[in-house]
């Protein structure tokens, strides 16, 4: 066993995941009434974030892809009725929390006490899931058209055509948040 | 521009493109973000501790260890966040608001209740994405702008069981 892999590895890792919680911190996701507040559809921050943040990376993404630097894309290949049993699963858990993982590590950052338990109960799921993962995770590949191609591949069109999709529906989107918010 | 990083809260909008920077950034580097997997690999660390032949053959401990590389991306990456997260929080000089009142106007003030809660919500959460492959970070952030399918379905699942519950668990009394 290694403990560390290279060093540019490891000092980009421990300066990205810092980036990502002082983020999630100044975007108030690491606060149990934003997330709930979103879930109750009373505040639209998450999504704000979130939706922004998928159009920007995916312009980000594609944009490396076209101009030579070609990084591998990891699409997830779990099958699909694991996703959606999983999803919902999470759904529930995250409700009951008021967090998703990475928010409830940027809540214990910001001294969240109760997020103590919820990392012990991460942790602990870990080890349940373990148990059970030897006879489970077989079954739980899936490398149909769903898990190989992004939509763009799927389709047969352009990557622009798919951001620029992306793009317009989240200026609806900000448009339409913007209406609900000045009721 | 010091002031800027002392308000309490940015624009949820900023802090989605710098996420999304972050991501083509690691994406360059040929690393995705992801929460639910290096949290894990704590666990499968601490089986190992305990007992190296412990790891059940076939197992998911087994899978976050095959790369023999204790400090990886995905772990370094987890233990990161907390201290991001205290550093933002550090620097705010606004006054911040109360925390936890969609939780305590339904269930009280009670710590107990609430430690329980974060315990069997954190069990479900990571139940969850480990049957699903990945959490909101990995999924729906990294898969969603790769436009991966299945994390599209991920995330509309997630939200689609997320609200009712909430609503059931949160609404307010009358």
């Amino acid at each position: 066993m290694e403990l560390f892999s290279t060093a540019s590895t490891t000092v980009f890792a421990l300066v990205a995941g810092f980036i990502f919680g002082f983020l999630l911190r100044k975007g108030s996701v690491s606060r149990f009434d934003t997330i709930i507040g979103q879930l109750l559809l009373k505040d639209f921050t998450v999504m704000k974030v979130m939706f922004t943040a998928i159009v920007v990376g995916s312009i980000g993404i594609f944009a490396l892809n076209e101009t030579g630097h070609l990084p591998t894309f990891h699409l997830s290949t779990t099958a699909t009725f694991y996703v959606i049993i999983g999803a919902a699963i999470f759904g529930v858990g995250m409700s009951i929390t008021g967090y998703c993982p990475g928010t409830a590590l940027a809540a214990l950052g910001e001294g969240a006490k109760d997020m103590i338990f919820g990392l012990l109960g991460l942790l602990s799921g870990a080890f349940l899931f373990n148990a059970y993962s030897p006879s489970l995770l077989p079954g739980m590949q899936q490398k149909d058209l769903l898990h190989t191609e992004t939509l763009s591949t799927l389709l047969g069109v352009s990557p622009v055509v798919i951001i620029g999709g992306l793009a317009l529906i989240w200026i609806l989107f900000v448009l339409a948040v913007r209406k609900i918010e000045s009721v | 521009m010091i002031r800027y990083f002392q308000k309490d809260k940015w624009s949820p909008y900023l802090v989605g493109a710098l996420i999304g920077l972050l991501l083509t950034l690691c994406f360059a580097a040929g690393q995705l973000i992801g929460a639910s997997s290096g949290i894990a690999k704590i666990s499968a660390l601490i089986e190992m501790g305990i007992s190296s032949t412990a790891i059940q053959k076939g197992s998911l401990f087994e899978k976050l260890l095959s790369n023999q590389i204790i400090f990886d991306w995905k772990l370094l990456f987890v233990l990161a966040i907390p201290f991001g997260s205290w550093a933002a929080t550090r620097l705010t000089k606004e006054p911040t608001p109360k925390k936890n009142l969609y939780w305590a106007r339904r269930f009280g003030t009670s710590r107990f209740k609430r430690f329980i809660a974060a315990f069997i919500g954190g069990c479900l959460l990571m139940i969850g994405a480990r049957l699903a492959g990945g959490c909101t970070s990995g999924h729906a952030i990294s898969g969603g702008a790769q436009t991966s399918i299945v994390s599209w379905i991920f995330m509309i699942v997630l939200f689609a069981t997320a609200i009712p519950v909430s609503f059931l668990l949160y609404k307010k009394p009358n």
